[in-house]
């Protein structure tokens, strides 16, 4: 199980975590861990590898930094394997989004290994899974537009969560 | 690296940048590898291995495997002739845009083509970067 006291400091030092300054801050850290832990779990069911997300920071804090994203932290367990898979490099393929007020939603995003040997798909009806696409990198390639990577908004400099310092290793 | 050339690129105040060098360059290079400055193990551009690891300020990307085997026998040749790049960055620390220096052989339509890709690919990064007015 993800220790809480640990994922709150790391929050912190992504800089973005200001939904833990406000009221109900405790109920937050508490879905996120449940979160994090469902993962984990889908993560091992399909993939047969247990992951632990801390083991980003000791090799690799913008990658970390990405991951503990409030917005990440908030995505289903299969949105939050598609985030782990692009941050390994894997392709982004295709993306469907169907969103309505009132209606259901549903988002569909297919990755391919950076060999493009064979698809992966990741569904959910949660309409905040959405919150996924903001934070895809985009690249130009022979100048075509293409989505590739996910990416941490960064803070201000010299704002909360210096990035390399105080971290757990 | 005498007889290559120098380019600057301008990159956006990130700490990521390597990887969005090595998407691009994966893209006109399937089946390119990754060398750090400091390390001598080949990486394959495809390798989620790459993921694992901090991320360089200098490092080389070359063409195939073969090509970054022998480079070091063979040197600069026809053999190789723009089929390596060198690149050196510096994250910034105060906010500022940071200057990325490719090495290259010879300005070709396909090396031409693929800084634009890398200039443009820097502007897409940009907007991950910390704000302008709290950057300065």
């Amino acid at each position: 199980m993800i220790d809480l006291k640990l994922l709150k400091q790391v929050v912190a030092q992504t800089g973005r975590g200001r939904e833990l300054d406000l009221p109900g801050a405790d109920e937050v850290l508490e879905r996120w861990r449940e979160g994090l832990d469902a993962f984990i779990t889908y993560y091992r069911d399909r993939f047969g590898e247990t992951v632990n997300p801390f083991d980003w920071w000791k090799v690799n804090p913008p990658k970390a930094r990405a991951f503990f994203e409030p917005d990440t932290l908030s995505l289903s367990a299969p949105m939050k394997a598609a985030v782990w898979r692009i941050l390994l490099g894997f392709d982004i393929q295709k993306i469907e989004l169907v969103y309505q007020f009132s209606a259901p939603s549903h988002l569909r995003v297919e990755l391919s290994t950076p060999a493009r040997e064979e698809i992966e798909l990741y569904e959910s009806d949660n309409p905040a899974d959405a919150k996924l696409l903001r934070h895809l990198g985009s690249i130009l390639v022979d100048g075509q537009f293409q989505f590739q990577g996910y990416h941490s908004f960064q803070p201000f400099p010299g704002g909360r969560g210096p990035i390399d310092a105080n971290l757990p290793r | 690296m005498i007889g290559r050339s120098d380019y600057q690129l301008v990159a956006p105040p990130i700490p990521d940048l390597p990887d969005w060098i090595i998407q691009v360059c994966r893209r006109k290079w399937p089946d390119g590898v990754f060398l750090d400055a400091n390390e001598t193990e080949l990486i394959p551009l495809s390798s989620p291995k790459l993921a694992w690891r901090p991320q360089s300020e200098e490092f080389f990307i070359f063409s195939d495997r073969p090509t970054a085997e022998k480079w070091d026998d063979l040197g600069p040749c026809a053999e190789n002739w723009n089929r390596m790049l060198h690149f050196l960055w510096q994250p910034s620390k105060t906010g500022a845009p940071a200057p990325v220096t490719v090495v290259i052989d010879e300005p070709t339509p396909d090396i031409q083509a693929l800084l634009k890709d890398l200039q443009a690919t820097f502007r897409e990064a940009a907007s991950f970067a910390p704000p302008v007015a709290e950057a300065a």
